[in-house]
């Protein structure tokens, strides 16, 4: 545990946990209410095959990722909105799709490349200095349109009908999302890895959800419930020599065990059965 | 004396990419008319009040609103209050009941403006219109389908709208909850001097609060008053 705080890596690793594990719950509070989690492993899917070209050419692979991840954006949004497919069924045609490009490229590859599988597992000890600089600037990025948007993102997170009748441009709001969405998946592959991202974003929500009725409530426990995880996780990692992406998500898994059960809303009976207010 | 006219739907003809949903629409609506909107499933009633609402545009015809075109005028759109049909709203969406009225004031503060006093009291005043005040306070996914039906409805209340649409407010609801919004709309029509259109089935609705209604079948089949349209289907 002494050895631990010694080194620079660390601090950086540490660092990395924080800001992601915080930028990925508040965004996966979204993501819950809104049921986008399979969008978000098909945002995933298009980021790592973006990631998998870069180290085939040589070029940067976090620019290759964002431009993936927004380009799947893009055709996700436009063939559900444009198209007559439902999100579910776009989703599962690009992520497919990708897959199959990544495999590709990675088959085009003349030798197997450690740093490349850091993106799909995660690798947090191999964060460097510019990958940290890349993270909270994209953190900043995104924590700032949550939070400038949020009332908007919260209509349409409840009602999208109610909301556009109120004068919120639900499509505008769907699609600014989806790409707050793709920007933090990349941001985060390095930590948890391009299988376990959505997790990373559905885990702490869905435990803060447990703990409370309010949806401003829910982002803030979430968070905490992130950042802390991701911190443990990643000390645990370090001590046992595990995968940092795998060990998080099961602190995560631990932490939505223990909100479930100390939940309030399990045990609550309801006072709407009847209706309290009528005359 | 005529009285005052509100809305006028001229020869409207909507729909969607490929299929006409409302052909050839006309009739007028005069301040503080109870107007009950039947038809056919698919007959195009929920498009007809998305074509009043300014939220599909006519594909031939006009709508005016106090002499006005919503889709020029967006701004008068605040003035109408729209509860939409059956939704997929999630019953467990995590608010309290003046969070989800709080969201009616969208249109007046935005993103940025913040909420003053002014603004809280009248999401009391809005509940209260829906007999809710004294559950303000409660979690929304506590409320039985009547009560959620009411918080919405005090939702669309708070813009101090002149014109309020309901879209099948009663649909799947069990008969005491089908009673309160029944009470709860016409004390809107009558106290509160609103003008109301409202889609709805429920014969009970139409027998006790309409004073108008309209039928809507792609074209418009019928319109007079609630005696005549009980007199004629007995027929
Ligand atoms: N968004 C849409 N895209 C394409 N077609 C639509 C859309 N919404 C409705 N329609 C079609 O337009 C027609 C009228 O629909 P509308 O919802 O206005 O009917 P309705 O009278 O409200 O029916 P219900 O009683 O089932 O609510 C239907 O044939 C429907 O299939
Ligand atoms: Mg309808």
């Amino acid at each position: 545990m002494v050895q631990f705080f010694q080194y620079a890596f660390l601090w950086r690793s540490l660092a990395a946990a924080v800001i992601i594990g915080s930028l990925c719950s508040f965004l996966g509070v979204f993501v819950v209410l809104k049921g986008l989690s399979f969008s978000g492993a098909g945002i995933a899917h298009g980021a790592f095959a973006g990631v998998a070209l870069a180290f085939l050419l040589g070029v940067e692979p976090f620019l290759m990722g964002l431009l993936f991840s927004l380009i799947m954006v893009w055709l996700i949004g436009l063939s559900s909105k444009k198209g007559n497919l439902n999100l579910d069924a776009s989703t599962g045609i690009f992520f497919a799709v990708t897959m199959a490009l990544a495999i590709l490229f990675i088959g085009m590859m003349r030798q197997y490349n450690t740093e490349l599988f850091g993106f799909l597992f995660g690798n947090i000890l191999a964060v460097t200095e510019k990958d940290l600089l890349f993270m909270t600037l994209i953190g900043f990025v995104v924590t700032l349109a949550l939070i400038i948007g949020y009332r908007a993102f919260y209509y349409w997170a409840f009602d999208e009908t109610m909301a556009e009748a109120s004068g919120i441009q639900v499509e505008k709001v769907f699609f600014l999302f989806l790409s707050l969405l793709a920007l933090s998946i990349v941001a985060s592959l390095k930590v948890v890895g391009e299988l376990l991202v959505t997790a990373f974003m559905v885990i702490p929500a869905s435990s803060a959800y447990q703990l409370t009725y309010s949806l401003k409530n829910m982002i803030i426990i979430s968070v905490i419930l992130g950042a802390i995880g991701s911190v443990i996780g990643l000390v645990v990692s370090f001590i046992w020599d595990i995968p940092s992406g795998a060990s998080i998500v099961l602190v995560l898994g631990l932490e939505f065990l223990l909100c479930t059960l100390f939940s309030p809303k399990k045990r609550h009976k309801g006072v709407g059965g009847g209706d309290v207010g009528g005359r | 004396m005529e009285a005052k006219t509100l809305l006028e739907v001229k020869n409207v003809t909507a729909g969607y990419p490929g299929h006409v949903a409302l052909k050839d629409v006309n009739f007028s609506v005069a301040f503080r008319e109870a107007v009950a909107v039947v038809g056919p499933n698919g007959g195009g009633k929920s498009t007809l009040l998305k074509v009043i609402m300014g939220l599909l545009e006519p594909k031939e015809g006009t709508v005016l609103f106090c002499n006005e075109s919503l889709m020029k005028n967006r701004e008068m759109r605040t003035k109408i209050a729209y509860l939409p049909q059956q939704s997929a709203i999630n019953p467990h969406f995590p608010a309290l009941i003046e969070d989800i009225v709080r969201l009616g004031l969208y249109g007046e503060l935005g993103l940025l403006k913040s909420v003053t006093k002014e603004h809280e009291q009248r999401i009391i005043e809005a509940l209260e219109k829906v007999d809710m005040a004294s559950m303000i306070g409660e979690p929304f996914e506590h409320l039985s389908g009547g009560q959620k039906q009411r918080v919405l409805i005090a939702r669309a209340l708070i813009s101090n709208p002149v014109l309020l649409l309901l879209d099948e407010p009663t649909t799947g609801l069990d008969l005491k909850s089908q009673e309160s919004i029944l009470q709860t709309v016409k004390d809107l029509s009558e106290k509160e001097k609103l003008t109301v259109i409202a889609v709805t089935h429920d014969q009970v609705f139409l027998k006790n609060w309409a004073e108008r209604v309209i039928r809507i079948e792609q074209r418009l089949t019928f319109d007079g008053s609630s005696s005549e349209y009980f007199q004629r289907s007995e027929d």
